[in-house]
This record gives structure tokens, C-alpha cells and sequence, in this order.
């Protein structure tokens, strides 16, 4: 078994003239959670977009170098069974306009997976594991946009998990979410971390210092430093990393 | 100098209230207007007899306006069937697939669709599109299916354009969440956007319905104009629009009325259309 759920080898990112990343390598452990942090613009973002290739969607983007997902090329992935594999979080919930129960089966359209007659049991299964079942099961035919946010986030965690994902991706989830929002999204990250690879940016230091087992600083399109995540707090390797980490600047 | 200056600002925003409102009166005149020269005859004949009457002979008192009223609805359904799917599919290639280059050279020519005279759109059908149907469908050429096309065409810039906004402004987060749950490009346009912008699409639909029920030289020059409810897509018909305008200049007394009369109906339907397409409008910004 392959220890890291996602790799990369000198990849180097521009959008246009702008170069976003600067050969990064960098590792992801499978079943752990890794985090990546910095400041804004330091193409954090940027980096975990490339894992499900988010950074197709935008014109004027160039990759060189590596990307590996489970020692397999990305390039020799194809892009549908890459994003099922590789799912994402994105930093403002974003359920469909459509009812609990759409959101929920919209992956397993879209994968023409299970009988019509399975997804109540995955739907049921999917929302257990985000702790939402007893709040939405009587609910699954109520428009998703009415939620919370914290809800509407789980649920977006949930549709996730439909699909059967091995690596999840999120992007500042808790961005949009007030502070005990913010706690049990938390909780939720490392309950599915026994099962799942989970990969998150976050600009909030004490949320990686609290969730992650390994943590990656940027800094300007650079990785400065990676490690596990009690090394990068209490004895980081860079200056940089330490002076991000004290509140010097960011 | 300083009271001048206030004196002029004021002056500005008065003069330019007056002009906003001038629109409102205006309606407001059509609408009086109208129903003054239209409803005398409701009271005379009945309202009944006008609306729901067979018989249009106004010179010996019969104002039945039904089989108008009914090729009126089959010109605009027929419009609708044409012009919704590909004026939908133009929005959707517009919004969706179209790269910058052709951004800029299918709006303007759309803009440009709408800016055609009506006069020029029929008198296109007559020139093709009635032999075409007389030589290959049979019949006349006149008929409800030259009218259909002729107006499926020209309601296509108010539905891609109202199509197209519906669809624009449908969040960028959909269309990411949907491509990142390894939906296809289309997939996520048939399965969420399409969806998710469905009653601005809807309102497209029905204002481009109010757009066809009342175009009026176009019509008259394809629809052949007879004084019947059509029995086939072959069959020449006569709308609400078309009666108007064939026999105002030498209607008086209560032929004239009867015209007015028309035009009531007319109004009615079309502020039925506006309203329920604003409805659906609103009830999408509320969302």
C-alpha cells in the first residue's frame, strides 16, 4: 500500500504571466488529514484545485510537472473518475437549488450508480456519517437552500460521500460558518479521517494546529516547509514558517 | 450662486420625474382609451356572444370574436414550439459554450434580429416560406404553419436574451460543485443550471408568447386571414391582432367598436402574459 494519497513533483502553475506555484513538491499521507496554510494569495488554494483539476475550469492556466494520485498520473486519469475519486469542498456551502433528497443522489445520477431503489439506503448511510440522518431524514424533500450553513456545509460533505471518494479536498469549508459551526465541521474532518484522505486549506492557524496530522506552509507560490503539524508549530524549520506562525505577518 | 445651483438641481429632478411618469400616463390613456371605445359594445351584445360567438359579421350585428381568439393562441403556441427550443438551445450555446469571439458576434446579431421590421419578416414568408409550404405541405401556403414559423423566428431575440440572463446568472459555485462531483459538461448544464434558471427561462417562453399574440403585419400577411377556426396546420386563420388592423380604416359605428372590442381582449391576455411572466421573474430574485 502506497502511503501517500496524493504527490507532487516540481509542479509549477501560472495563470498567464502570473507564476502561482513554484516548483512544489509536496506529499499527501493517505487516511490522515493534511493542511495547508499561508496567506492569502500564497496559492494554497491554487495547489488543491490542481489535485481535481478545479484549475481547468478557468482559461489562461498552465501546469508543468507532476501530479500523482495513487502513484498513478493524474494526466492518465480520466477527468470523470478523477473527481469521483477525488471529491471537494468548497469554501462557501454549495447545495443545488433543489430539494435534500436531489442534492443527495445527484452524484449517483450523474455516475449512473446503484438501483433507484439502493439510494434511500445510501442516502440514509451518507448522511449517518456527516451526523445529519436524525436532522434531515424527515426533511429530505425540503428545499436544500433553506438549511444553515453549517448544514448546508455537512450536506454538501454528505453528497460528497455518495459518490464514494478515496481523498476529500476542502477549501476554507469553515470560511462561511461561525465559531461552533466551525467546531463540529472539525469533528466531522476527524471522525472521517478514519476512512478517507482528507486534504484542507485553511487560513485559520489554530484550525490546522487543532485538526491536521501534517501540515504544509506557502508562502508566495513557494512550499517553505512541511511536516508533521506539532513540528511546524512548536519548532518550524524556516524563519518564514515561524514568523507566519507567531503573527509576524499574514 | 449657491441658490441657483440648488434652484437648478431641483429643476433637473423635477423635469426628469415628469418625463419618468409620462410612461405610466401614457399606458394609462391607452388603457382608458380603450376600454372606453371598447366596452360599450360588451354591454350592448354581451359579452358572451362577443367573446365565445362564432360569427364576425359586424355590419349585420354579429361580433363573435372566438375563432380569433383561438387562431390567436394556435399562431403563438405554434410560434412557441418553434421558437423555444432553438432559442433556448442558442441561449444555452451562448452562456455555456460560446468562446469571447463568438460572444461577440452572435449578440449583436441577435440584437440586430430584433431591430429587423416585422414588415420585413412577412414579407420574407410570402416571398419563401408560403410557396414552400404550398408546393410541398399543400393548401394555400397561407396558413397557421407559415404564421408559426415566421413568428417562431421572430420571438428568438426576446427568448435568448431573457434565456441567456436566466442562465448567466445562475452562481459559478452550481457549476463548480456539479464539475467537482465528476458531472460532464453537459450533465451539469442539463441536470443543474438548466434547472436552476427555470422560471427566467419560463418568463422567456411567455413573453415571447405576448411578443407573438401581438405581432400584427407579419401576420396579416402570412395568415391568410379567414374567418374561421383553422382545422388543420395547413388551414388560413385570422388573429385578434390581424382583425384590427384589416378593418379599422374603413370600420364606423359599431364596427369600429367592435374592433375596440378586440383590442380589450387583446390587452386583457397580454397584461395576463406579463403578469404571469413577471411572477415567475420575481419569484426567481426572491429565491
Amino acid at each position: 500500500m502506497d502511503t501517500f494519497a496524493l504527490r507532487t513533483n516540481k509542479l509549477n502553475l501560472y495563470y498567464g504571466d502570473f507564476h502561482a506555484l513554484k516548483d512544489v513538491d509536496f506529499q499527501v499521507y493517505s487516511r490522515a488529514i493534511t493542511a495547508l496554510i499561508g496567506p492569502s494569495g500564497c496559492g494554497k488554494s491554487t495547489l488543491l484545485r490542481c489535485f481535481n483539476r478545479m484549475n481547468d475550469l478557468q482559461d489562461d492556466v498552465r501546469i508543468e510537472g507532476e501530479i500523482y494520485v495513487h502513484d498513478e498520473r493524474l494526466e492518465d486519469i480520466d477527468i470523470i473518475n478523477l473527481r469521483k475519486k477525488v471529491g471537494m469542498v468548497f469554501q462557501r456551502p454549495n447545495p443545488f437549488p433543489f430539494t435534500v433528497y436531489e442534492n443527495m443522489v445527484y452524484g449517483l445520477k450523474v455516475h449512473g450508480m446503484g438501483h433507484r431503489r439502493a439510494w434511500r439506503e445510501i442516502v440514509d448511510r451518507c448522511l449517518h456519517s456527516v451526523g445529519l440522518l436524525d436532522e434531515l431524514k424527515d426533511k429530505l424533500h425540503t428545499p436544500a437552500l433553506e438549511l444553515s450553513e453549517e448544514i448546508k456545509q455537512r450536506l454538501c460533505v454528505a453528497r460528497l460521500l455518495t459518490v464514494e471518494p478515496e481523498i476529500i479536498l476542502l477549501d476554507e469549508p469553515c470560511s462561511a460558518l461561525d465559531p461552533i459551526a466551525t467546531m463540529r465541521i472539525e469533528e466531522l474532518m476527524i471522525e472521517l479521517k478514519e476512512r478517507y484522505t482528507i486534504l484542507i486549506v485553511t487560513h485559520n492557524m489554530q484550525q490546522a494546529a487543532r485538526v491536521s496530522d501534517y501540515t504544509g506552509f506557502m508562502l508566495l507560490g513557494d512550499l517553505v516547509e512541511f511536516g508533521e503539524t506539532s513540528q511546524i508549530f512548536t519548532s518550524p524549520r524556516d524563519e518564514r514558517t515561524e514568523g507566519y506562525i507567531t503573527g509576524r505577518y499574514g | 450662486m449657491i441658490d441657483r445651483t440648488v434652484l437648478k438641481e431641483h429643476l433637473v429632478k423635477w423635469v426628469l420625474v415628469a418625463f419618468a411618469l409620462s410612461s405610466l400616463l401614457f399606458l394609462f390613456l391607452i388603457f382608458i382609451f380603450i376600454l372606453a371605445e371598447g366596452l360599450p359594445l360588451f354591454l350592448k351584445v354581451g359579452v358572451n356572444k362577443i367573446i365565445f360567438g362564432m360569427k364576425w359579421a359586424p355590419t349585420k350585428g354579429y361580433f363573435g370574436i372566438f375563432p380569433m381568439i383561438i387562431s390567436s393562441f394556435l399562431v403563438t403556441i405554434g410560434a412557441l414550439i418553434i421558437g423555444a427550443p432553438l432559442g433556448l438551445s442558442c441561449a444555452i450555446y451562448l452562456s455555456e459554450y460560446a468562446g469571447k469571439r463568438t460572444k461577440m458576434l452572435l449578440k449583436p446579431a441577435i440584437e440586430l434580429l430584433a431591430g429587423i421590421p416585422s414588415v420585413v419578416f412577412g414579407f420574407l414568408g410570402v416571398i419563401y416560406i408560403v410557396p414552400l409550404v404550398r408546393s410541398y405541405l399543400g393548401g394555400s401556403g397561407f396558413s397557421l404553419i407559415s404564421t408559426s414559423l415566421v413568428l417562431g423566428v421572430m420571438i428568438l431575440p426576446t427568448i435568448i436574451s431573457i434565456s441567456f440572463d436566466a442562465l448567466v446568472s445562475v452562481p459559478r459555485t452550481y457549476r463548480e460543485g456539479s464539475a467537482a462531483m465528476g458531472a460532464t459538461k453537459w450533465q451539469t448544464i442539463y441536470k443543474v443550471i438548466i434547472p436552476s434558471a427555470k422560471s427566467g427561462i419560463l418568463a422567456s417562453f411567455i413573453l415571447g408568447m405576448g411578443r407573438a399574440i401581438g405581432e400584427t403585419m407579419a401576420v396579416i400577411m402570412i395568415a391568410g386571414n379567414a374567418l374561421k377556426i383553422p382545422t388543420s396546420i395547413l388551414d388560413p386563420l385570422r388573429t385578434l391582432t390581424g382583425n384590427i388592423a384589416l378593418e379599422l380604416a374603413y370600420a364606423t359605428g359599431d364596427h369600429r367598436l367592435g374592433l375596440f372590442s378586440t383590442g380589450v381582449v387583446l390587452m386583457v391576455i397580454i397584461m395576463i402574459l406579463n403578469y404571469v411572466a413577471n411572477f415567475g421573474i420575481k419569484r426567481k430574485i426572491a429565491k
